[in-house]
């Protein structure tokens, strides 16, 4: 394995670290890593390098990144859209790997807010041919409305938990699926509906591109291992669908008591 | 301003830096190493760091930052493990280290530097660079000898005040490392925080370099410069509100601006 640390970009403003198998087998498609929210490249708990080391093991190549003007890379100048700057630099980061590494088609991992990016750029640039959406979108269902009832119900009790449950509907307004557009006009964190999202994966595997999602249980508004397959049965996907890949109910009763506010 | 990521080292222990040269109309003739907190707090201070590297070197200092082997984007190939195996590991880590220096003093005893005059201890001596054992005192019980030789130095580690901060240690009930048994994504073993705990106010006292220790004037126990630093160290405080223990900055990238004026003003005031 070999790892540059490098700074790439048209500005080369964008700093990353490229990690490249060591062996003869090398896969032909990279790995691209980068951002989970405003942690810097690495990733939570390191997650980003210890996949990108774990990925050389088995041949595949990856770039693990900033996005310009997060981390240690340099701020761009402003001239395009939050949205439109994100897309160009994973563009960038795609353009080094194949450089470094030699891979003409890529997976992006995207943890958190950087699913969304992940989800976004993946509908513009047929080069990725994989996307694996680590606690992104997710969508409530029936049962999981009453787990999370449940889960605040044992953790607080009934008085506090129904109180605060009234104070909730008091103080919001009624809200669809869909968030409202951000106040700088980008798309970025929009949720997309049910119906949008499907249709965006059907389309990336009908192009021949993978979808991978993965819940860790961090969100108590996703809590059954069922839960997405329960959100998309109508849309029935079929081979090459997205893998659905979710801890059991038991293990994330913790993480949910710790992610309350 | 342009800035130069680097690999230092050999793989598999190379570290991440980042070289920031001087800017601005009048460099500096010295440059600064940027040293991280560590876990949570390295997160949490990333964007601090990377700002303050930004207006030093603007300010013509030539800024290097980096990761310390096993965080960050440094190498380290092996993680994680239960903490009674990073125990046993830190454990033997210490008397290695211990006994390297203890074998580098001995032999820099016997063998004093080309046209040195006499043997280490009694001869003339140049500026030692420091080795600093602050993690173990594990040379006394093995029997190495402390403080003898040319060249390396361990400073006393002795437990003498330097305040504690936290809850008393406590057993670790299962393998999965929770906020406070963790560092990056490794579990601290229990004897580990406990030498952390034990770092002493003495060795900083020692340091042979000028000190300069920047702390806010309300500091929460665990941040509150000890009196013996204070008697050897040039002490700024400052007025800042924040807090950077609390629970609440876990989710705020935060940049201070007062506590990077007051780094630039220190260095700024230096030669």
């Amino acid at each position: 394995m070999r790892e540059t640390s490098l700074a790439f970009g048209p500005d080369g403003n964008l700093v990353g670290t490229v990690c490249v198998p060591g062996g003869a087998h090398r896969a032909n498609v990279g790995m691209v890593l980068f951002n989970a929210g405003l942690v810097h490249r690495i990733g939570p708990h390191r997650i980003n390098v210890r996949l990108a080391r774990s990925l050389a093991s088995t041949g595949i190549p990856s770039i693990r990144f900033d996005l310009s003007g997060q981390g240690d890379s340099g701020r761009r100048t402003g001239a395009e859209s939050f949205d439109e700057q994100v897309f160009r630099d994973i563009a960038s980061a795609m353009d080094a790997l194949g450089r470094e590494s030699g891979a003409s088609r890529f997976s992006l991992f995207g943890f958190c807010s950087g699913g969304v990016h992940g989800f976004a750029a993946a509908q513009r640039d047929a080069r990725i041919a994989g996307l694996l959406l680590y606690d992104t979108y997710f969508y409530p269902t029936v049962l999981s409305r009453l787990n999370r009832y449940a889960l605040s119900i044992r953790d607080r009790g009934l008085v506090v938990a129904a109180s605060d449950w009234i104070r909730r509907k008091l103080a919001k307004p009624p809200a669809g699926e869909s968030a409202p557009v951000g106040a700088n006009g980008t798309e970025s964190f929009r949720t997309p509906s049910r119906a949008e999202f499907a249709e965006v994966v059907l389309r990336l595997v009908a192009r021949g591109s993978k979808v991978g999602v993965i819940y860790s249980g961090s969100f108590n508004g996703y809590n059954y291992a069922g839960q997405f397959h329960d959100t998309f049965r109508r849309w029935r996907f079929g081979p090459g669908s997205p893998a659905t890949t979710c801890r059991p109910w038991a293990t994330r009763r913790r993480s949910c008591r710790t992610s309350r506010p | 301003m342009a800035v130069i990521p680097l690999r230092l080292g050999e793989p598999p222990r190379q570290l991440f830096a980042m070289l920031q040269p001087a800017g601005g109309a009048a460099p500096r003739q010295h440059g600064v190493l940027l040293c991280n907190p560590f876990g949570q707090e390295a997160i949490r201070a990333h964007r601090l760091v990377r700002v303050l590297g930004d207006r030093l070197a603007a300010a013509g200092f030539a800024v290097m930052r980096f990761d310390y082997y096993g965080t960050g984007d440094s190498g380290r190939r092996r993680y994680g493990g239960t903490p009674a195996a990073l125990d046993r590991r830190h454990r033997r880590g210490r008397r290695r280290t211990a006994l390297a220096i203890g074998h580098l003093a001995h032999h820099l005893d016997r063998h004093p530097p080309r046209g040195q005059p006499g043997g280490g201890c009694r001869g003339p001596r140049a500026a030692p660079p420091g080795a600093v054992d602050p993690l173990g005192s594990d040379h006394r019980r093995r029997g190495v000898p402390r403080g003898t030789g040319l060249g390396a130095r361990v400073l006393d580690t002795g437990r003498i005040g330097w305040p504690r901060h936290g809850t008393p240690p406590q057993p670790l009930s299962n393998a999965s490392p929770g906020p406070d048994d963790e560092a990056l994504g490794f579990p601290l073993g229990e004897s580990l925080r406990a030498d952390i705990r034990d770092i002493s106010a003495r060795s900083f006292a020692q340091c042979p370099s000028p000190m300069t220790v920047i702390s806010s004037a309300d500091a929460s126990p665990c941040c509150r410069v000890p009196t013996q630093v204070e008697r050897s160290a040039r002490v700024h405080r400052i007025a800042s509100e924040l807090e950077w223990v609390a629970i609440s900055q876990m989710r705020s990238a935060v940049v201070p601006s007062d506590a990077l004026q007051a780094v630039n003003d220190a260095l700024g005031a230096g030669p």
